[in-house]
């Protein structure tokens, strides 16, 4: 308990304040002054700012030839993420009928409908935990957020 | 408000080359702002048009969503590292 909690209080009990003010004045103070690091203010992380895609291949294959190893360093802007799903959701229904079919063919069971843009905060809050290591025999594809 | 990046650095490195560009993205859109507003009364009349045919909500909202994926491009770092390559991409 700390000292602005304990006077709080101590008001309530002198009866210079009410509950329900003694209340209020609690839940003003709780966020910046609980450092317990059981707050749930803490506990939530920022969103991610960065995706990124490192892949590192040991042959790269250019017209039937090796040229040696390849590191690729992709960082994608999380933001470009959010506006792209945005735009996505413009895509006529007909155009989304085609697109599916194409992905099945592919094996890719993966309806696009599904991705909403009033879905996509919790989406990008939940890439946090993201982490995506494939280990091959010649390459290496690290995907993360940051 | 977001604006879209301003600068793109363009890294070159190999065993001809070996340069650095700093290319001024916000000329190209100041270019693309004047063609846009010269394109205004066009696309007025088309707007006109697609209405009763249901794709004026699409056409209203596309400008926006693609302003907005040019803004989110602030940030984009591509970087190709090979033997005796490496190219760096950077969208400021």
């Amino acid at each position: 308990m700390t000292e602005n909690q304990k006077k709080i209080l101590e008001m309530v009990a002198d009866k210079k304040i009410t509950v329900e003010e003694a209340y209020r004045l609690l839940s003003l103070i709780q966020p910046s002054s609980d450092s317990s690091g059981s707050n749930t203010f803490k506990e939530l992380k920022p969103a991610p700012k960065y995706l990124r895609v490192i892949v590192d291949a040991e042959h790269n294959w250019e017209e039937g030839r090796d040229k040696g190893p390849v590191h690729i360093n992709v960082r994608v802007p999380v933001a470009l993420i959010r506006a792209g799903v945005k735009l996505a959701s413009l895509i006529p229904p007909e155009a989304y009928n085609q697109m599916d079919e194409k992905l099945k063919n592919r094996g890719l069971m993966f309806d696009l409908r599904n991705m909403k843009p009033e879905n996509i905060e919790e989406l990008i809050r939940s890439l946090n935990d993201l982490q995506v290591d494939i280990d091959g025999s010649a390459e290496k594809v690290r995907v993360y957020t940051e | 408000m977001s604006i879209p990046p301003c600068l793109l650095h363009l890294r070159i490195h190999n065993e001809e080359h070996n340069f650095g560009l700093w290319l001024p993205l916000f000329l190209a859109w100041l270019i693309l702002a004047v063609l846009l507003l010269a394109l205004l009364p066009l696309f007025i009349l088309l707007l006109i048009i697609a209405l009763p045919f249901g794709w004026g909500e699409f056409m209203l909202q596309l400008g926006p969503r693609l302003y907005n994926i040019l803004c989110a491009l602030r940030g984009l770092k591509v970087d190709v590292d090979r033997a005796n390559e490496k190219v760096e991409i950077l969208f400021v």
